[in-house]
């Protein structure tokens, strides 16, 4: 265990992502903790641009855009993890058994992976979001709904070289039942680029939900990057501060998943040493 | 009169690869192993025999034919009967690297292989490391497959071959992936675990030396076909089949003088 | 034999350096090959026998590999610290080289015939290309028709072949054949090793043959090198070498070649396993596995020694009592 913290300390990039990340789970916390101010708090400084008082400004209602771009990082981490979560569960299961039954099962896996890769997906989600309405949990769906074949295929690849090693012609040999070989021997050595996979999963997920509220599919109600983009876009040119800062949050979360991602990668990998 | 402890009866074996192109890799083949007895089966690549040795251990399903161990046929063996049985019937590979989980330690490998006999003790381990070489046991324990020599791994493989107790090892080119000056120490290992347990070998080579070396018979193995077979002095040094002397005679030879063997020997 | 040696390799030591560590692949190392002879290195992995090879054409990895002394010398003129564009000249002509593993050195998605005529093309632009391509196949015992397939379509003996007849398309003076049988089996082994002799002797053709196999290269060779650990510890002309081989590793190479046995029927090994080449250690790389090591073996690298004319060793147990000038020509002189 040691040598995976010593092999993800070597990738600077993805230090710094990491404590990037840290620091938006720990204002998370704090924000449930503390009883700070309320976002949605309407106050009659409309419109102001960047100030002592409002370090990020306010919008067309008087909201507080630094409130809301704290308040939102809990939308945007849930919506990612979540989704992630789901799309790398769906997508290992999935994958690894196609990988290693083959035949059939993998056809079918296939066949059906092919057809989440073509459908364009802002398409489906805001199809899926129409028809059932607006909410985190749709858009959750959604997301883990699009982004399992990526993660299966990587594991569906992994799993069809492992089968074939000698050590698991041995474990075999001991008369071990195939589904064990395949969950203890097969995929804890599949895992890596699967996993991998599920940290960009995030940064994708943060996106589309983004794209979703920006194009007010998602509830009002909920403050996220988003939604903010949504309302700043008719004030672009007059109050560049509604849509930079929720912009710069995204574009720099969705930057620090993928490089944590590409740090797990390789510090996941037993025999990856940086020369 | 005992039935031999592994017994292929007419194997045969065809690969059907892409464009309608197919490889026969086993014809009518007929082998046995007797408890105790070393057979080399020689052969080059594309003979077959790396197949030969995958049915044996019943990781491959003939076409047709059987595979029997102890006069029961393998894969005809009900759940609990087929476990007990493969356990008995043990691999060695040629690469060990591919033949080690990663991600497991040294301990992990030989507490899973020791568990077909229940016997997943550490002290049990330890043992086993200390037998194949590997001293102090205690401080190979926790070492993962990148941590240990070619050598080293080989003889971890070997280690967690005899773990079940096995009456056989299907060994498939143990030797080729070791340096030269090491070949002789794995040789020694094997040499040692047939003399002081009565392990039964299927050997698969195409080191006709090494052959020459350890086996009580040999069967001469050449495009899915058995040649040749026979007691190993009689096959290496009066070969029958011209494919036979074909294979002895492209073994290059070193010339020796007598100052070799009388010289210096190292110690093994 | 007269003039200076096709390849002179005087006392060079290389390193591979990354961040973390360095590798001391070769260590003083001295080697010639005059022309038309055929030379033989022997050793295994750690040995630095690979490296002799990549070094004597400029192929070792550009940052990381630094020869830290010493000079490669082919036809007189120095290679050592050559530029990419001066490589272009030493490079197929008058040096060749054929590797272990065809299927890795030929263009997966290139018919044959068309990398055998890349080669012809590039070192000798102007000629029939076709006819001369059919003549390469010709001398490689290859069937014409072979030109028109891919190299997986071949098997393994029938691709080294196609890598032969794109080595000599050059004409070249040496051969390097790192490891060229190594991938194949016996019977295939011993064509290759024929085909080699012949060429060699209808090109005038020098060769020097790399391998972990005494016995391919007893067969093959005049005079042989023997490596470990990065020095060149023994070597001489190849009847003296088998007939009284003098290092404590050369004789454990031929007993485990042969799986001797001793008097209580155990194979003759050598014990312990092969050298860790990072950190410089003095004194002899062999003396952690030798049974005859001394206490001067771990202080000191022995020097060279004559034991008769053509056969050297560098070993402390045959004392300095006729020490061996190094010079630049050892074993070409007639």
């Amino acid at each position: 265990m040691p040598e995976f913290w010593l092999r993800f300390a070597s990738h600077r990039y993805g230090v710094v992502a990491g404590f990037y990340v840290l620091v938006l789970i720990l204002v998370v916390l704090a924000l449930e903790v503390v009883p700070g101010s309320d976002p949605h708090e309407i106050t009659s400084a409309v419109m102001q641009p960047p100030s002592a008082a409002h370090t990020l400004g306010t919008d067309e209602l008087g909201r507080d855009v630094l409130l809301g771009i704290l308040h939102g990082i809990r939308v945007s981490l849930s919506v990612g993890f979540a989704a992630a979560f789901g799309a790398t569960a769906i997508g290992v299961a999935v994958g690894a058994m196609a990988g290693f039954y083959g035949g059939v099962l993998d056809l079918l896996f296939m066949r059906v992976s092919e057809v989440f890769q073509v459908v364009p997906s802002f398409i489906l989600a805001a199809l899926i979001v129409a028809l059932s309405g607006p909410g985190l949990p749709q858009v959750v769906a959604v997301i883990s709904l699009l982004a399992w074949p990526q993660v299966a295929r990587l594991m569906r690849g992994e799993v069809m070289r492992l089968k074939h090693m000698e050590f698991v012609d041995a474990i075999r040999c001991l008369g071990t039942r195939e589904f064990t070989i395949l969950a203890g021997e097969i995929i804890p050595n599949a895992l890596a680029p699967a996993l991998a996979a599920g940290s960009l999963i995030v940064g994708q997920a943060i996106l589309l939900e983004a794209v979703l509220s920006f194009f007010g599919l998602s509830s009002a109600e909920i403050i996220s990057w988003g939604r903010m983009l949504n309302s700043g876009q008719r004030f672009l040119f007059n109050a560049w501060w509604l849509s930079v800062f929720p912009g710069a949050a995204i574009f720099l979360t969705v930057l620090a998943f993928n490089l944590l991602g590409d740090a797990l990668g390789s510090a996941l990998n037993p025999r990856t040493a940086s020369t | 009169m005992t039935a031999p402890l592994l017994e292929l009866k007419d194997v045969s074996k065809t690969f059907r690869g892409s464009r309608a192109e197919s490889v026969v890799a086993a014809c009518s083949v007929n082998l046995q192993v007797a408890a105790g007895e070393t057979v080399a089966l020689v052969g080059e690549s594309g003979s077959g025999k790396s197949t030969l040795g995958r049915i044996a251990l019943g990781l491959l399903a003939p076409d047709s034919g059987s595979v029997l161990v102890a006069g029961r046929p393998l894969l005809q063996l009900a759940a609990a009967e087929l476990r007990r049985a493969r356990a008995e019937m043990q691999p060695i590979f040629q690469d060990a690297a591919a033949a080690l989980n990663p991600r497991r330690s040294a301990r992990g490998h030989l507490l899973q292989a020791l568990a077909a006999r229940g016997a997943a003790k550490e002290a049990e381990a330890i043992a086993l490391l200390e037998s194949v070489g590997l001293r102090p046991g205690h401080e190979y324990l926790h070492r993962l497959p990148h941590e240990l020599s070619g050598g080293q791994r080989q003889r971890l493989t070997i280690a967690r071959a005899l773990a079940p107790q096995p009456s056989l090892i299907v060994a498939d080119e143990p030797l080729s992936g070791a340096d030269v000056s090491i070949r002789g120490q794995i040789l020694n290992l094997l040499l040692d675990i047939k003399q002081r347990r009565a392990i039964a070998y299927l050997l698969i080579t195409h080191d006709i030396s090494v052959a020459r070396a350890f086996a009580d018979r040999v069967a001469v193995m050449l495009m899915g076909r058995i040649v040749e077979t026979g007691p190993a002095e009689r096959v290496l040094r009066q070969p029958e089949h011209a494919y036979t002397r074909r294979l002895l005679a492209a073994v290059p030879i070193l010339p020796r003088g007598s100052a070799a063997t009388a010289g210096a020997l190292p110690k093994g | 034999m007269n003039g200076p040696p096709l390849l002179d390799i005087v006392d060079v030591s290389l390193s591979y350096r990354t961040r973390r560590r360095v590798v001391h692949a070769l260590r003083a190392v001295n080697l010639s090959v005059g022309e038309g002879e055929a030379v033989g290195l022997v050793g295994e992995s750690g040995s630095g026998k690979s490296t002799v090879a990549r070094a004597v054409l400029g192929l070792t990895p550009a940052h990381i590999a630094r020869i830290e002394s010493g000079s490669i010398r082919v036809l007189g003129r120095d290679v050592t610290h050559l530029s990419e564009d001066g490589w272009v000249g030493v490079r197929g002509q008058p040096i060749a080289i054929v590797f272990q593993d065809p299927l890795s050195y030929l263009n997966p998605v290139m018919r044959v015939g068309r990398q055998i005529a890349e080669s012809v093309e590039r070192h000798a632009p102007g000629l029939a290309v076709d006819s001369r391509v059919r003549e390469l196949l010709e001398q490689v015992k290859l069937p014409a028709t072979c030109a028109v397939s891919y190299p997986h379509e071949l098997s393994g003996g029938m691709r080294q072949r196609v890598l032969l007849a794109i080595a000599i398309a050059c004409r070249p003076k040496l051969l390097i054949a790192d490891e060229p049988t190594t991938a194949l089996d016996v019977t295939t082994q011993a064509e290759i090793l024929a085909l080699l002799k012949e060429l060699r002797t209808q090109l005038n053709m020098a060769m020097l043959l790399i391998s972990h196999d005494l016995g391919l290269v007893a067969s093959a060779c005049d005079r042989i090198y023997v490596m470990y650990g990065g020095r060149t510890i023994e070597w001489g002309r190849t009847a003296s070498i088998f007939e009284a081989p003098a290092h404590p590793y050369t004789i454990g190479l031929m007993h485990a070649a042969q799986a001797d046995r001793d008097r209580d029927g155990r194979f003759v090994t050598i014990a312990g396993e092969p050298p860790n080449l990072t950190g410089l250690q003095a004194g002899c790389p062999f003396a952690a596995r030798c049974s005859r090591v001394m206490p001067r073996c771990t202080e000191l690298m022995p020097e060279p020694v004559g034991l008769q004319l053509e056969h050297t060793v560098r070993c402390w147990l045959y004392g300095a009592s006729q020490p061996v000038a190094a010079t630049a020509c050892n074993g070409a002189r007639s």
